[in-house]
């Protein structure tokens, strides 16, 4: 407040102001909402209309491939789901995106810019457009919710106090949560932590919107309250989405396309409806929860019997 | 009997090279710190956060640790000043051996358990539970919002904290010479009124003292931000911590003695 009155502006004028920008994005959400519904299936090659592109990447933890050679691309206002198997370098290629690791090979594109090009501060401007949930919401424990969502308003923003409050009021209602604004993180379920992790994710209204495991641990209410919350909120922010999980069944509900990664490659894609109906040996195994298929139950081991007659290899 | 020596002179060896590149580590990190202090600096309440949780908080164990100091210093420079007949000289032994030695040290060593494994644990924490990755991917810098005010808390309250050490053994001292044994109380502090030095003496205990809160902020700093993400992780960097940052304490405060009271 005090700065804003010192550059000439009243407080009322940063309200109209605040507004009109309602207004624009409302209108932008609108004529994406229209492009959307235009657009043909989801296109595979280097295209304005992608968010995220990710050409031919591999990375590696010293020693450990992690991803050999992944493309993908992410088109505008889509909810796109990677999948596959503990370790199979999910969340890796969300850090990827994030500008929070950098590919051995290859080239990540968001908003059309090389991501592993950038220095500190263009990754920083990048950031601002992106908003993450992590796996167990990594709220800071030292604040309250509604601190935790006002944090990155506070540091980015010269907002008034009392319009970082309607504002931090209006995203912790949007995840049912306006009455728990004063309570820490450590008073708050699971569930509950992971909604105002999403609305502190969402504060600054981001155009891409990335989740690392969103469903992990949650009961199955706050499972469904994660999943269409993580669908409204895209299509009412006139966001992107990409969904980084395991749990099948509150993603086909919920997103556009899908992504199966396995040992660090994308070896099934398409939409909620050709993967339920694929007779893939890994997708069906994947979907349907099988404990035996491409991905073996056993550990690979020498024989059985030789173990337990203790012969010697 | 050689392939035993060869792997013990390269597991030296390797431990060594370790060493070296987690000290350079530290000084690069030590040197972001310092880039990254605007904000510490320029939004102050964050800092002055920081100050209470290293510095207020302490004061318990520093004030009942500096009037127990002192009440032994005063016990045992009697007995020794007395053999001489100068036990009026107790004030000068108090106050010279708190404000030039113990007071600096002592101290050091207190905010190095008290405090400095509490931001160590706290940071470590903040990193296990992915909170600095956060902050990261809301594009803001943990350096400049965590670490830096956390870095300037401690560095402002070690000298404070130090003082007050330093004040209450005086105290202490005046408490066990004069009240319970009856050392003259003009002689007492009329001595060390005129013994003491401020620049000689008081002086360079703040310096010690300022240092010494660098160097241990510094190492609690630095653990934190280093540890492994796992629970014996944090647990590991808040003991070397503790231990790194008490040695570094004695080294530094002989260094420190034999710079400026070689000739005294």
């Amino acid at each position: 407040m005090p700065r804003i009155i010192a550059q000439g502006i009243s407080p009322d004028r940063v309200r109209v102001r605040a507004a009109r920008r309602v207004v624009r994005d409302r209108r932008n959400r609108v004529e994406s909402r229209v492009s959307r519904q235009a657009k043909p299936a989801l296109p595979a090659r280097p295209s304005p209309e992608n968010v995220v592109e990710v050409d031919n990447v591999s990375f590696a933890y010293d020693a450990r491939q992690v991803l050999s050679g992944i493309s993908l691309a992410i088109p505008r206002g889509r909810v796109v789901a990677i999948m596959g198997g503990s370790g199979c370098g999910k969340t890796t290629l969300l850090r990827l995106i994030g500008g929070a690791l950098r590919p051995t090979s290859g080239e990540v594109r968001v908003f059309g810019d090389s991501v592993g090009a950038m220095n500190q501060e263009e990754l920083y401007a990048l950031r601002r457009k992106l908003g993450m949930l992590f796996q167990f919401g990594a709220l800071f424990t030292d604040m309250s919710s509604y601190d935790n969502v006002a944090f990155q308003m506070r540091e980015h923003t010269d907002l008034p106090e009392d319009l970082i409050r309607d504002l931090v009021l209006m995203k912790l209602h949007a995840v049912g949560l306006r009455g728990a604004a004063h309570l820490h993180p450590a008073e708050l379920s699971g569930g509950m932590a992971r909604r105002v992790a999403l609305a502190r994710a969402i504060a600054l209204d981001p155009q891409l919107m990335m989740y690392d495991e969103p469903f992990a641990g949650l009961d199955p209410i706050s499972l469904s309250v994660i999943g269409q919350l993580i669908r409204r909120l895209n299509d009412a922010l006139g966001a992107t989405s990409i969904v980084v999980t395991h749990d099948v069944m509150e993603s086909l509900k919920i997103v556009d396309y899908i992504y199966f990664i396995s040992d660090g490659r994308i070896i099934a894609q398409g939409t909620p409806d050709e993967i339920r109906a694929s007779n893939m040996p890994f997708v069906h195994q994947f979907v349907h929860g099988e404990i035996d298929g491409p991905v073996a139950f056993h550990y690979p081991a020498r024989a059985y019997r030789d173990d337990m007659l203790g012969v010697q290899p | 009997m050689n392939s035993r020596l060869a792997a013990l002179v390269a597991d030296v060896g390797a431990r060594v090279v370790n060493w070296v590149w987690r000290l350079g580590f530290a000084a690069r990190f030590f040197w972001l710190t310092l880039r990254h202090s605007g904000t510490a600096l320029r939004r102050f309440p964050l800092t002055i956060r920081e100050i209470y949780f290293a510095g207020v908080l302490s004061l318990i164990i520093i004030l009942v640790s500096g009037l127990f100091v002192g009440m032994v210093l005063g016990l045992q420079g009697y007995d020794t000043l007395a053999r001489y007949g100068s036990a009026e000289a107790l004030g000068v032994l108090v106050a010279l051996s708190l404000v030039r030695e113990l007071g600096p040290v002592v101290a050091a060593l207190l905010f190095a358990s008290r405090a400095g494994s509490a931001i160590t644990a706290e940071i470590g924490l903040m990193k296990a539970t992915e909170q600095l990755d956060a902050m990261e991917m809301m594009a803001v810098d943990p350096i400049a919002r965590v670490v830096a005010p956390r870095f300037w808390g401690g560095v402002i309250s070690m000298p404070l904290l130090a003082a007050l050490f330093s004040a209450m053994g005086i105290f202490g001292g005046y408490l066990v010479g004069v009240v319970l044994i009856g050392v003259d109380a003009g002689s007492f502090w009329s001595q060390m009124q005129s013994a003491v030095d401020f620049r000689e003496d008081i002086w360079n205990g703040v310096i010690k003292s300022f240092v010494f809160g660098v160097v241990v902020t510094w190492i609690a700093v630095f653990e934190g931000y280093d540890a492994p993400p796992t629970a014996e992780g944090v647990s590991g960097a808040t003991t070397r911590t503790v231990v790194t940052s008490s040695l570094a304490v004695l080294g530094f405060d002989f260094v420190l003695t034999a710079l400026m009271f070689r000739g005294v």
